[in-house]
């Protein structure tokens, strides 16, 4: 096997799972290094990150790396945020109730023995510990709520987004996701679990019930969330501008706001949830040349729910679509998902306004939205050459 | 004027060994190798084609498999899509196909390869990743008669570096 010429290795490789990879790799040398592409492909083609400073900063050391930068296709920006509401939840405690409640709570099983053993033997050390603990938790979740904030008020995070990507030569596809899969996650999530206590909360906020006492700040928590989507969006696009790349795969965004408020130009001195120097509503045009090639969009709405009055964006769904569209024409596959808003109509009726703008259109999906049979007729009739 | 009792052309192959194996033309042509040498010969040369890379009982196997697969339609682009990889499926007709020692394996792998038979190479390294799948490295080893070529301190870093990659 480890005679045969390292395309065949890799060949094999593809058809193995990451598991047997770092099996197969740890027998032999040459094995090794014939399997150090697959290896990189398999672990880092489609890489996970958070607009955290830790997590950029891991993005762009790897994307250094001369093995491991190039087998980078797909970058998702996992949008993981700390809202102010949450600090009062933390706890030094990992009671059954919680972690069972929540899956949240966090704390390593040998800790967790040794407090056990500890809380027998002399209960106020015990209560001294679990304080300890709570104020070394919320001292970590404060950081890391102060550090993001100066990445969003100063354009840090744009600017390392930005570096990385520069080093990004087999980049694809980008993907702005407000949640994150706790099976596969983001790079620095599980430090963050470990100093916090529990998993750091992403940009969404899915509907509970029964209702839960922490969730009558549930508005106040949603409102964050939807700034924070907002924001990750404006980050994404300003780096992807900055940096000067080209998309040929996908976009995909998970957390779409109904509204796209940007400063309009980088000069701008308005303090806005997103600075002028992230992306300013001027430099939307300039991203043509990034989108030229871009072959599939993919745009899931925010959670919106039907009580959120109080929320931005409820008259004009997506309204950001037609500004946005003449960046893509190239896209083939397009796919939208509403949050089942009734006012979701005024997305295809954008998409009928907006006649032949996605001129090699081979493949339009609509989920969970709303529509007016007449405007989806003008949308097929506009594409009638290409729509498969 | 062409009747359908027509007999079915055929192409002679010589082998790395010398042998001369006459096959039908549709048969060999599952080789885009052979395809593409027979276009530039013409039409009807009676040519014997050189295969100066595969061996007699090699070969032989590997026109087992093409003209078991004759009628299979050619690979699409949409068959390098990720969809087909990390399969554990084949076919089971392939499956007995590959059921050979593990040089023979090899031999077909390295043959699909420079005949440029892609079904065939897919096969034959779902074939082999089939049988590293689920095995600790030990085991890989055993199977495949490796020789633990690392030093201790080697094989360390790399178990870092898996866990550096995967813990997130």
């Amino acid at each position: 096997l480890s005679q045969l010429p390292g395309e065949l290795i890799e060949n094999i490789c593809e058809n193995l799972f990451p598991m047997d990879i770092r099996n197969f790799r740890l027998s032999c040398k040459a094995l090794k290094e014939k399997s150090y592409h697959q290896f990189g492909v398999c672990f880092f083609g489609v890489s996970k990150f958070m607009i955290t400073r830790e997590s950029l900063q891991t993005l762009i050391h790897i994307s250094k790396n001369k093995t491991f930068g190039p087998c980078i296709k797909e970058l998702q920006m996992c949008l993981v945020t700390f809202p102010q509401r949450r600090l009062d939840r933390i706890t030094g405690y990992s009671s059954r109730f919680h972690e069972e409640e929540e899956e949240e709570h966090y704390i390593p099983y040998a800790e967790r023995q040794r407090l056990k053993d500890l809380v027998e033997s002399n209960y106020d050390e015990y209560q001294r510990q679990i304080r300890n603990v709570k104020r070394e938790r919320r001292r970590a979740y404060g950081k890391h709520m102060h550090a993001q904030h100066t990445l969003r008020k100063q354009s840090i995070d744009v600017t390392m987004l930005a570096e990385a990507l520069r080093n990004l030569p087999s980049l694809e596809s980008i993907t702005i996701n407000c949640r994150f899969d706790r099976s596969s996650l983001p790079w620095g999530c599980r430090k963050i679990r470990r100093e916090i206590g529990m998993w750091p909360a992403p940009a969404f906020t899915a509907n509970k019930w029964p209702p839960r006492p922490w969730l009558q700040f549930h508005d106040s928590v949603r409102q964050h969330n939807l700034e924070y989507c907002t924001h990750g969006l404006a980050v994404a696009l300003g780096a992807i501008l900055k940096s000067g790349i080209k998309l040929k795969g996908a976009l995909n965004v998970d957390g779409a706001p109904y509204t796209f408020v940007l400063p309009q130009k980088p000069d701008s001195r308005k303090v806005d949830k997103t600075p002028a120097k992230t992306l300013a509503h001027s430099q939307i045009n300039d991203l043509k040349l990034a989108f030229a090639d871009l072959k599939r969009l993919s745009i899931k709405a925010f959670e919106y729910q039907r009580n959120d009055h109080p929320l931005p964006g409820h008259e004009e769904p997506l309204n950001w679509l037609s500004t946005f569209a003449p960046l893509w024409p190239a896209v083939q596959d397009l796919s939208i998902t509403g949050a089942g808003h009734p006012g979701e109509t005024y997305i295809v009726k954008t998409l009928a306004k907006l006649g032949d703008h996605f001129p090699r259109l081979r493949r339009l999906k609509l989920s969970k939205t709303h529509f007016h049979v007449p405007d989806l007729i003008t949308v097929f009739l506009s594409h009638i050459n290409t729509l498969q | 004027m062409a009747t359908s009792t027509e007999a079915p052309k055929t192409v002679t192959l010589t082998t790395s060994d010398n042998a001369d194996i006459q096959v039908e033309r549709e048969v060999a042509e599952r080789s885009i190798l052979i395809k593409n040498l027979l276009e530039d010969l013409g039409g009807d040369s009676n040519e014997a084609i050189p295969i100066p890379n595969v061996n007699e009982a090699v070969m032989k196997k590997v026109l087992e498999w093409c003209e078991q697969h004759r009628k299979d339609p050619p690979a699409s682009q949409d068959d390098d899509s990720d969809s087909r990889k990390k399969s554990t499926d084949i076919d089971e007709w392939d499956q007995k196909f590959m059921q050979v020692d593990q040089e023979m394996l090899f031999e077909i792998i390295l043959a699909a390869n420079y005949l440029d038979i892609k079904a065939l190479l897919d096969v034959g390294c779902k074939t082999v990743a089939n049988m590293i799948k689920g095995k600790s490295p030990d085991e890989i080893r055993k199977t495949f008669n490796i020789q633990n070529d690392f030093t201790p301190e080697e094989e360390d870093q790399i178990r870092r570096e898996n866990e550096w990659a995967e813990d997130r």
